[in-house]
């Protein structure tokens, strides 16, 4: 198995646990901390500088969420956000292209925010909109060896860490990440995989 | 007897089918506030639904105008009293695969298919949570499922979809419905401004074989707005012709 090299673009997820659990399959995962945040939207050039910070990668991660703090996001805060998704996304399938590697892009995503929450309008509009650029982008990658999916994660329901929000089984979500990096993962494009320990079923998926 | 809102309001009730549906609406007695950029589709609008049993009043406005909403809500409280009805029709298209597409294209297109028309639920629904009464349709599209080019536009659309998800549980307690309408491809001046060589392609991939009227969509919007639909929400339907359960168009 050759080492491979993950850039993470996050919103105050905790990553330590995700970090620690993709070490077995030899991921490196590069974090970049709060970039998505909203009073700085990243244009092209800078999305590219970032992902540039750990060299060449294998695939990029893009976990925003709009975490507890202490004001509620506001629809500027999500223009801003959505804003340095697109960026970050963008610039991932050029470096890609640039260097004709297999490159692939995943959304994690929350998933009560994703199927819908009271009192989460912001989130969930966040969640959606993540939902169909990546369904758009995989269609517009379809001919060339980039994937583009997006992982639907559930959150541990103990109380919130202070350093971000705690992934509920990073183990598992380590094991799709990497299972979608293979080569045997090149046919599975746009896809949304909701692992929610069935929580999801029943309901209408967005 | 199918009973509707006594009055509302609705954004790009100047294009193809935001007029549609304004008429519709007024024929059927809504009083409402319409709302355009386009000032001069506004006034022959509402030329045009004068006589109807509902008034229709203009009031021109860019929906990225934060201070929009507050005025359409004063204007609609002013003149009948209510806003029963919020419908966001206002909506802007313009395709680019990813790699060609502009930042600042991409924050246009999100900003008026999905913070505008947030920005407005924002501003209506307390009104209509202290009536205890209210329905709210959003304009989706299609393409919230994925579409070739439309990577900014189908972000958007996809952020209402999920918005109204979570409006739809927080407002069901207080008799507020919040549903959204995804059509495919409808034959208004947004449509037409596809070239031609993939609008060509679009016809082809309709099951049905035919490009959707604004009527299609008014008669959806009619139904969601008024009594019968009182026990939908949260819902996204969609009205496309079958296009969704077919082929994807994958390039252009
Ligand atoms: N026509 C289609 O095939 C189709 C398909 C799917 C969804 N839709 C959606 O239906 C809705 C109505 O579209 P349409 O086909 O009637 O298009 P249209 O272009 O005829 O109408 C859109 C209206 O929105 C107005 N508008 C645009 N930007 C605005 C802004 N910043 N502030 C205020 N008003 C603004 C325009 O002036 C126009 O009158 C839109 O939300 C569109 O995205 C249309």
């Amino acid at each position: 198995m050759t080492a491979r090299t993950l850039v993470l673009v996050g919103n105050g997820l905790d990553t330590r646990s995700l970090a620690a659990a993709l070490e077995p399959f030899d991921i490196a995962l590069g974090v970049i901390e709060r970039e998505l945040r909203h009073d700085a939207p990243c244009d092209e050039l800078r999305a590219a500088h970032l992902l540039s910070r750990f060299g060449p990668f294998d695939g990029l991660l893009l976990a925003p969420a709009f975490v507890d703090g202490p004001d509620d996001p506001t629809v500027d805060d999500l223009l801003d956000v959505l804003t340095s998704c697109f960026s970050c996304v963008k610039a991932a399938v050029a470096s890609f292209e640039e260097r004709a590697v297999v490159g692939r892009v995943i959304a994690l995503l929350p998933g009560g925010a994703t199927m819908g929450e009271p009192g989460e309008a912001i989130n969930s509009a966040l969640a959606g909109a993540m939902l169909s650029l990546f369904r758009t982008v995989a269609l517009e990658m379809r001919t060339t060896p980039v994937t583009v999916n997006t992982l639907v994660y559930a959150m541990h329901t103990a109380d919130e860490p202070a350093g971000g929000e705690l992934l509920g089984d990073p183990e598992a979500l380590a094991s799709m990440i990497a299972s979608l990096l293979g080569s045997g993962a090149r046919g599975i494009n746009g896809q949304e995989i909701y692992a929610l320990a069935g929580a999801d079923v029943g309901r209408l998926h967005p | 007897m199918i009973e509707h809102p006594t009055d509302g309001i609705i954004t790009g009730a100047a294009g193809g089918i935001g007029k549609a549906l304004t008429l519709a609406l007024a024929g059927a007695g809504v009083h409402l506030v319409a709302t355009d950029l386009d000032k001069g589709g506004l006034d022959a609008l509402v030329r045009e639904a004068d006589g109807l049993p509902g008034t229709v009043i203009g009031m021109a406005g860019d929906v990225r105008d934060r201070d929009l909403p507050q005025a359409l809500r004063d204007r609609a409280l002013a003149a009948f009293g209510g806003v029963g009805l919020l419908v966001n029709c206002s909506g802007f298209l313009k395709d680019s695969r990813i790699q060609k597409m502009p930042v600042d294209l991409f924050r246009q297109l999100v900003d008026i298919n999905l913070i505008g028309p947030l920005r407005l639920i924002e501003a209506i629904a307390p009104v209509m949570r202290m009536a205890g009464q209210g329905r709210i349709v959003s304009i989706a599209s299609r393409a919230w499922l994925g579409n070739f080019g439309s990577s900014g536009y189908s972000c958007a659309k996809g952020g209402i979809v999920g918005a109204t998800r979570a409006l739809a549980l927080a407002l069901a307690p207080h008799g507020i419905t919040v549903n959204c309408i995804a059509p495919g491809f409808i034959e208004t001046p947004m449509a037409r401004s596809l070239p031609p060589h993939i609008l060509d392609r679009v016809l082809k991939a309709i099951p049905v074989g035919r490009a959707g009227t604004v009527d299609d969509i008014a008669a959806l919007a009619l139904f969601l707005a008024g009594s019968g639909s009182g026990y939908i929400t949260g819902q996204t339907l969609v009205a496309c012709g079958g296009r969704s359960i077919s082929n994807p168009i994958a390039s252009t």
